[in-house]
């Protein structure tokens, strides 16, 4: 064989090695997903009472809570370990401390957010507002338990919620705050309800779009002639909506010592958060009048849009 | 060579040269000192006994409950002599080195406290030195001679190591219903971080004290212990170290134990640390320890000055600044000089640092 052809070969071989040390899958699987989530619209109803006893009953955006969901590898039903639907569970290391769920990934649709005032720790969801009047009425003029500021006195002026908020965290916009509706969701060229992350569906029940971002897929590993990604069995949804306290109005999900801290004068407080482990422990934090998926959602296809309902009530 | 022979070899050359160890990047073992070995307790038993320091002296007490409480007199006598020293040599490779022990669970609270040769310290830049609480640490620190240890606590079941032989952790994997493996984190040992909790729990750095409290320890459960070796004191690569365990959580022992209760003098709680290379034990190994109980002729001369004034320079004690401008004096009026980044000769070992380091302004 010609010299120059051996020599030739060679570098192909030597290279062609080192390209194939470098040519690595690394096997992942990672996309946005997103579908719907239902509330009932019990869930978004209260009844009230006023001062000469007479009820009246309300429904409201603002009565729904921050909604956890979370990517499970199964969904238990009802009665299996919990009265309501509930992740499978880890191994259990410590009497009275519940298993992890070890969740794949979560989301939320609402946040706990600080409302700008030590009265609205742990009360104040994002999505739920249209505008700072909507937030001040709703304590006032809904509630009967108005806004205090640190003086004690009630806040009635959504204005003065809003320069507050501006005055405390340092911004000039209400899109840096995040509590009212700043985005027209549904291009009708009007900031309104229908811009908050639940609308009211032609059953009269309340639907939000969920996403994941940037979610890793995780499938049965032992299951046999499958495309992952297609029609593989993936991870279960699961979620839940933590309901308002019908007396205090806080959420149990949050955690009232810790978030944002003010300490100026006579103030000093922790605006509130969400605890670190709302998906690891749901069972922690669920309670009567909150509403859990009836069942799990065990995902295949990546691209698939599911809806996922709310629609069981705890009671106990 | 022929030419078209070499090319392959060359390339196989490089695929070869990808599996090398590395273990040129880590400290040399120290010859006849072990990297990973196990402590037992003084009189060879299993288990290390964690220590009352309120041993209750009323006679008329009939049932006297173990450990301290609020109306107990402290002896804090007790805690030199039953505080366990060592040395611990790198493992010259990547390989994992540490040192082991169990304890039996007491049914309460159980303090492990460590305390890896020597203290450090960063030196404050500020030219303004507005801070007297600052301001004395101007002169700079040595930080060859301090060692890192990172702490680690869980029930014995759970570790995955052969104490004296393999360095373990405390992670175990559950595989979930879709066959995918979870590791998890069973070290009960949980160290506060600066920023609290909620960052996670942290490791202190170089020369600094790490402890956790077992809270509520099960009765009779065997617990270990690993006192993972991060890295060894740059100058001589021996890392000594003192350990107590405490039969309490450790702010009450941080409190008893004669620090006041204040963090900053956690490093004067277990003094002498800086364990002097002792002779060979006659078949060359090096005695290395462990040894129970505190005496000051095993440490580095003036190791435990200096320690003392690091700690106590926080509440109002001597200034650490001045105690190294005398360390220097006084080795020039002796005749020694300081080295730093390798001991040469035992008098030239030196706490602080060369103070021709200090930056000056603009050098930052």
């Amino acid at each position: 064989m010609n010299k120059s052809i051996i020599s030739f070969a060679s570098v192909m071989i030597a290279g062609s090695m080192f390209s194939t040390g470098c040519a690595y899958d690394e096997d992942l699987v990672i996309a946005n997903i997103q579908g719907t989530v239902v509330i009932p619209r019990a869930a978004a109803t209260r009844t009230f009472i006023d001062e000469e006893g007479v009820s009246s009953e309300l429904t409201d955006v603002r009565l729904i809570g921050p909604v956890y969901l979370g990517l499970f590898p199964s969904v238990l039903p009802p009665n299996s370990g919990a009265s309501y639907s509930h992740p499978e569970v880890g191994p259990i290391y410590k009497e009275d401390v519940p298993g992890d769920t070890y969740p794949y990934g979560g989301t939320t649709v609402g946040d706990l957010k600080f409302g700008c005032f030590e009265f609205l720790t742990c009360k104040i969801v994002s999505g739920r507002y249209v505008d700072f009047d909507a937030m001040a009425s709703w304590f006032a003029d809904t509630l009967q338990q108005p806004i205090l500021d640190a003086n004690g006195a009630p806040v009635t002026n959504g204005e003065y919620v809003r320069q507050t908020c501006f005055d405390l965290l340092e911004v000039t916009s209400d899109e840096e705050l995040l509590l009212t509706a700043t985005e027209d969701r549904n291009d009708d060229e009007k900031i309104n309800e229908l811009d908050l992350d639940f609308y009211e569906n032609k059953d009269g029940d309340f639907e939000a779009t969920f996403r994941f971002i940037q979610q890793d897929w995780y499938w049965d590993q032992n299951q046999k002639d499958c495309e992952v990604g297609k029609d593989c069995t993936g991870f279960s949804l699961w979620g839940w909506m933590d309901a308002p306290s019908t007396i205090s109005n806080v959420y149990q999900t949050c955690d009232p010592a810790q978030g944002y801290e003010e300490q100026t004068y006579n103030n000093d407080y922790a605006g509130g958060r969400p605890h670190a482990n709302v998906l690891n422990a749901p069972s922690s934090y669920i309670g009567k009048g909150d509403w859990v998926a009836d069942e799990g959602y065990v995902w295949k296809d990546i691209f698939e849009q599911p809806t996922i309902r709310l629609g069981f009530e705890v009671t106990q | 060579m022929n030419r078209a022979l070499f090319i392959p070899l060359l390339g196989l050359a490089a695929i070869g040269g990808c599996d090398y160890t590395g273990d040129f990047l880590f400290s040399g073992a120290i010859e006849g000192m072990d990297p990973i070995y196990h402590i037992n307790a003084e009189d060879g038993g299993e288990f290390l006994t964690p220590i009352d320091l309120c041993p209750d002296s009323d006679p008329n007490d009939d049932d006297p409950e173990p450990g301290c409480d609020d109306n107990d007199t402290t002896d804090r006598d007790l805690v030199a002599p039953n505080t366990i020293y060592g040395e611990v040599s790198p493992t010259g490779s990547s390989i994992q080195g540490g040192i082991t022990f169990y304890f039996e669970g007491t049914g309460r609270d159980v303090c492990v406290w460590i305390d890896p040769e020597t203290a450090f310290y960063s030196q404050i830049v500020d030219e303004n030195q507005s801070s007297p609480d600052l301001a004395q640490y101007s002169y700079p620190n040595n930080p060859y001679d301090d060692g890192d240890m990172d702490l680690f606590v869980g029930k014995s079941v759970y570790y995955t190591g052969s104490p004296g032989e393999v360095i373990g952790d405390f992670i175990v994997s559950y595989t979930d219903s879709l066959g995918n493996e979870v590791p998890i984190e069973l070290s009960v040992c949980t160290q506060i971080g600066y920023q609290g909790s909620d960052v996670g729990a942290i490791h202190p750095g170089r020369g600094t004290p790490e402890y956790c409290t077992i809270f509520d320890t099960e009765i009779g459960i065997s617990y270990t212990a690993l006192m993972h070796t991060f890295s060894t004191p740059p100058d001589d690569d021996r890392m000594g170290y003192g350990l107590f365990l405490y039969d309490g959580d450790c702010e009450d022992f941080r409190t008893r134990a004669g620090g006041g209760g204040h963090p900053a003098t956690d490093e004067c709680l277990l003094l002498g640390d800086s364990i002097f290379p002792t002779a060979a034990k006659g078949n060359g190994d090096i005695d290395y320890g462990p040894w129970y109980g505190h005496n000051g002729d095993r440490s580095w001369p003036g190791s435990e000055g200096y320690e003392n004034t690091f700690c106590t320079s926080f509440i109002g004690g001597d200034d650490m600044t001045k105690f190294c401008q005398k360390e220097l004096r006084k080795k020039l009026e002796e005749g020694f000089k300081c080295d730093w980044e390798e001991v040469t000769d035992p008098n030239n070992r030196c706490y602080c640092g060369d103070i021709r380091d200090t930056p000056t302004g603009g050098a930052l």
